[in-house]
């Protein structure tokens, strides 16, 4: 394909939305003195690490044509599972052991039910959600578990320099997921798979089983996103994953938007997620009321999504 | 996600009874009447361990129940119908329904009044999500998701977040009044219902309706209005997401902020049942039938003495058996013309 030259309207379509983060990053910082200071953007980076880790993993499953909500249980089961067994005295590596089994048991199930019985992943990621939710109530009844262990706790609370420890997992999983997804050729089958599934087939690729690694893996990434998310809150509270859901959603889409229009990609769900936690950070140091917060993420998703697929020039439907 | 492009060529050859026999015929019919089959045994079982169950209080519980997230489950119903997703369902039922109560209750507004303004809520918000869809071409999940963040603002404002509790005695025999001997929700049901049902299968719009959600470029080039359509579709979901929002709060004769949270998932598995129970066609009833299904699991549950862990798990479940009997019957549909995948 021959490529057309850049019009503006692509360069709205493909770098607006890292305009409007940049543009929100100095306007706060010229309203409020606070926003602009070492603290504050370590406490944005930190605050969005296990929502960007998440919402790579969702990325992935994106890229590849399909989705999967089932992090919304996931994160919860993972939480409380982790929480309690601590909590009974097993050992860390232990514990990380068996929700990494977890997660890998989860990850398998969606591609079973997504690729081996070829359900619609939406419908079939919202059922593995409700169930990974009925084992988190089912195993902690509902009470929150505290983790108390310093050596544990250090994981997230840890500095190497200026830098918090979760950025740096932030950005070391944003970098192997870049550099796999655009540089090796198993990444390049993953982004091919989304865009032409019957000639990815015809080509020789084993479509379906890689199609389940892609699961598999971003299982493993909401698992590792849940150990985060509960050692930086400090213990398990019911349903953690649900408050996640939305907003990982929100991040992928925004990424959408963001680069390369209308497509998955990483560097896109790395900006997404650090906007809106920039939008959190910043409308409360303006002492905003806190409800007026997801007003303006939702316009903003709004606004970046509909300038994206405006130039579609037909609906899009969801299939079932 | 894969387009099934052939539905409706096999749709028109198996009503003209062309072809669809023997064995394929089996396979529809295994995934049609198997959840009948499925619920007929779950009644068994625990009509043999509590006979409570299928006596006339119960049954009444459970209809008002099933009334309360019919609406919304209509709605949603009639969206998904249409090849779409309706998310900001929940937070449209909560701010009517916050909305309502305040003017009843704290501005003094009449029943009437505060009624209609409810309502309309929905009607705006319905309007929104419509043009964004059908307008601007955004992907229904991703536009509905955004208006479902915007909602959060007006829900808490109305308020400031504090609940509601309703004084007028008019709102409250909305939900818990009875005429003669028969509790006010199910009329109101059966109302909506009639009218859903009328509009669906016996319009014209409602037909092509449903047949954008089969093929929307065959739509096309028959000259159907698809996107006026599709904009329809998106307000009548937010008019029937308040009436559930409304009628839950005269119910408890209470306006909360997180009253609504429960109608997305629930609508969801509800309209989902619906569009497998009776094999594509007559959604609006299957719909009744899901949401039925979906108020019965809990109340039976709960009658055997399950706390609320075990309720994730049935709608779970119920959703599983929901989209397997959808995969099982669009295969054997798909058998019949449907080129090789």
């Amino acid at each position: 394909m021959k490529k057309k030259p850049t019009t503006l309207g692509q360069i709205i379509n493909n770098y607006g939305t890292t305009f409007a983060f940049i543009l929100a990053i100095i306007v706060f910082s010229i309203i409020s003195k606070r926003f602009f200071s070492v603290e504050n953007f370590q406490n944005i980076l930190v605050q969005s690490t296990s929502l960007g880790i998440c919402a790579f993993g969702l990325t992935l499953v994106l890229i590849a044509g399909e989705i999967d909500l089932s992090y919304g249980g996931l994160i919860g089961l993972v939480g409380a599972v982790l929480a309690g067994m601590l909590k009974q005295g097993y050992s860390p590596l232990f514990v990380s052991l068996v929700i990494l089994a977890i997660g890998l048991t989860t990850g398998l199930l969606n591609a079973i039910l997504i690729v081996g019985l070829k359900l619609p992943s939406f419908l079939a990621s919202v059922a593995v959600m409700f169930l990974c939710m009925g084992t988190e109530r089912v195993y902690n009844l509902g009470i929150t578990t505290w983790i108390r262990d310093p050596q544990v706790l250090s994981i997230v609370q840890a500095y190497i320099g200026p830098v918090p420890a979760p950025v740096i997992y932030l950005f070391g999983i944003f970098v192997i997921c870049y550099f796999l997804q655009t540089q090796t050729r198993m990444g390049q089958y993953v982004r091919a798979l989304g865009e032409n599934i019957d000639a990815v087939k015809e080509v020789g690729i084993r479509a379906s089983l890689t199609k389940a690694a892609v699961f598999v893996v971003a299982a493993v990434l909401f698992t590792f996103a849940a150990y985060i998310e509960t050692l930086r809150n400090g213990g398990a509270t019911m349903f953690a994953g649900r408050q996640l859901l939305l907003y990982v959603l929100a991040a992928s889409f925004l990424g959408m938007a963001t680069f390369k229009a209308g497509k998955a990609n990483f560097p896109g769900t790395l900006i997404g997620a650090l906007f809106l936690y920039t939008i959190t950070s910043g409308l409360a140091g303006l002492g905003i009321k806190y409800y007026l917060v997801p007003v303006v993420q939702g316009i903003i998703l709004i606004i970046a999504v509909a300038i994206s697929s405006a130039r579609r020039g037909k609906i899009e439907q969801i299939q079932f | 996600m894969s387009k099934s492009n052939s539905s409706v060529i096999s749709l028109d050859l198996r009503n003209s009874g062309v072809i669809g026999t023997g064995s394929r015929k089996g396979g529809r019919a295994i995934a049609q009447y198997g959840i009948f089959v499925i619920f007929g045994g779950f009644y068994t079982l625990i009509t043999i361990f509590r006979p409570s169950f299928f006596s006339l209080g119960n049954l009444y519980d459970i209809l008002i129940d099933t009334s309360l997230i019919s609406f919304v489950s209509w709605g949603e119903a009639i969206v998904i119908t249409a090849g779409n997703l309706d998310l900001s369902v929940g937070n449209v039922a909560g701010v009517a329904a916050m909305l309502t109560c305040h003017l009843l209750t704290n501005l003094g507004f009449g029943l009437p009044i505060s009624l209609v303004m409810g309502v309309s809520v929905g009607g705006l918000v319905g309007l929104g999500n419509g043009l964004m869809v059908s307008r601007l071409n955004m992907n229904s999940l991703i536009a509905t998701l955004g208006t479902m963040f915007v909602l959060i603002g007006p829900l808490f404002w109305i308020t400031n977040g504090v609940m509601v509790t309703v004084v007028p005695e008019s709102f409250s025999y909305l939900g818990n009044g009875t005429f003669m001997n028969i509790p006010i929700p199910i009329y109101i049901m059966a109302a909506v219902f009639l009218f859903c049902y009328l509009f669906l299968e016996k319009t014209k719009l409602g037909r092509n309706i449903q047949m954008i959600g089969q093929n929307i470029e065959a739509c096309r080039f028959s000259g159907i209005d698809v996107r006026n359509l599709a904009l329809l579709t998106f307000i009548f979901c937010g008019l029937l997401s308040t009436f559930s929002g409304i009628l839950l709060a005269a119910r408890q004769s209470l306006g909360n902020v997180t009253l609504g949270d429960r109608f997305v998932l629930e609508a969801f598995i509800a309209s989902m049942l619906g569009t497998v129970i009776f094999n594509g066609k007559n959604v609006i009833t299957g719909t009744l039938f899901g949401a039925i299904f979906l108020v019965s699991v809990s109340n039976g549950l709960t009658l055997l003495g399950a706390g609320p862990e075990w309720m994730y798990f049935s709608q779970g479940s119920l959703l599983l058996v929901a989209i397997l009997a959808n995969y099982y019957s669009k295969r054997s549909r798909l058998k019949i013309t449907g080129p090789k995948k």
